[in-house]
């Protein structure tokens, strides 16, 4: 097989997550290896699958992924049962501070 | 002329809209409406940036991220993007003007990708920020303006700025 190499720059929790699970931890021989891994496994599970009805493509596919989604979540009872919209877009500002914090205060700074 | 729409959704979007929430229906119909502008938009963009991605995946129970993921990856117009190069000279321009942090980037994000609209059900988001670069507004709106063709007219003068 002919290798092509690049060059990329990924998030440091992104890599500390791959070395830990993937490179310390034996699974995979080094870096190169786990990287490799991710992408095939990152296909396969949202490119490649077989469950998907043959020939859905675009807009349909988008419609098709939607209902399923909904579907799913709606036999898990709804998202946020008993909360009201108000309170849902509480909870939502509330993950987006703390994941400006976590991902991207150090980066950009905070205000 | 050549139809174009550059377009965020919230992250309250896609939770309101794929959790069928009773009380936002304009957020439902969204859907819907992205998907016959997929069709009718010769270039429909519809992007989402990594801190929208976060936020719905951290409220959504991990047994249904892929499905979301498979979700967002179901057409080649949406874009899913990195936010950590968003230029931070946008980031402190959306600070100055009363931005939360976390808002700032969002917004910094549309004006760095030439979007056209943020479409969010939180007021705080799109009551407040008011420029010319893009347009905020809730679903509702957003439907309204789709449905009368007034929207072509303000893509056309956003446009016209740039």
């Amino acid at each position: 097989m002919s290798m092509k190499t690049v060059t990329i720059a990924i998030p440091e929790d992104l890599y500390e997550n791959l070395k830990k699970h993937l490179v310390d931890s034996g699974r995979c021989e080094n870096l190169s290896d786990a990287i490799q891994l991710s992408l095939r496994c990152f296909l396969d599970e949202y490119f490649n699958y077989p469950d998907e009805p043959p020939g859905l493509e675009g807009p349909s596919k988008f419609m098709y992924h939607l209902e399923k989604l909904r579907k799913e979540i709606n036999e898990m009872g709804g998202l946020f049962p008993g909360k009201s919209s108000e309170e849902v877009i509480e909870i939502l500002r509330e993950t987006r501070r703390q994941i400006y914090e976590e991902k991207y205060a150090a980066h950009f700074g905070r205000k | 002329m050549k139809k174009s729409m550059r377009l965020i959704l919230d992250a309250n979007e896609y939770i309101f809209g794929i959790g069928k929430a009773i009380e936002k229906p304009y957020s439902m119909a969204l859907f819907p409406s992205i998907r016959t502008l997929m069709e009718e938009v010769s270039e429909f963009r519809l992007f989402i940036p990594e801190i929208i991605r976060d936020e719905v995946q951290r409220n959504l129970a991990p047994q249904r991220i892929s499905e979301f993921y498979r979700f967002m990856f179901s057409d080649e117009r949406i874009i899913y993007s990195s936010t950590y190069d968003v230029p931070k000279v946008l980031i402190n321009k959306y600070h100055e003007l009363g931005l939360k942090s976390e808002d700032a980037l969002i917004a910094a994000f549309a004006e760095w990708q030439g979007v056209h609209f943020i479409v969010s059900d939180n007021r705080h988001f799109y009551e407040e920020l008011k420029v010319e670069q893009f347009i905020t507004c809730n679903a509702e709106e957003f439907l309204r303006l789709l449905t009368s063709g007034n929207i072509w007219q303000i893509i056309e003068q956003l446009e016209a700025k740039r």
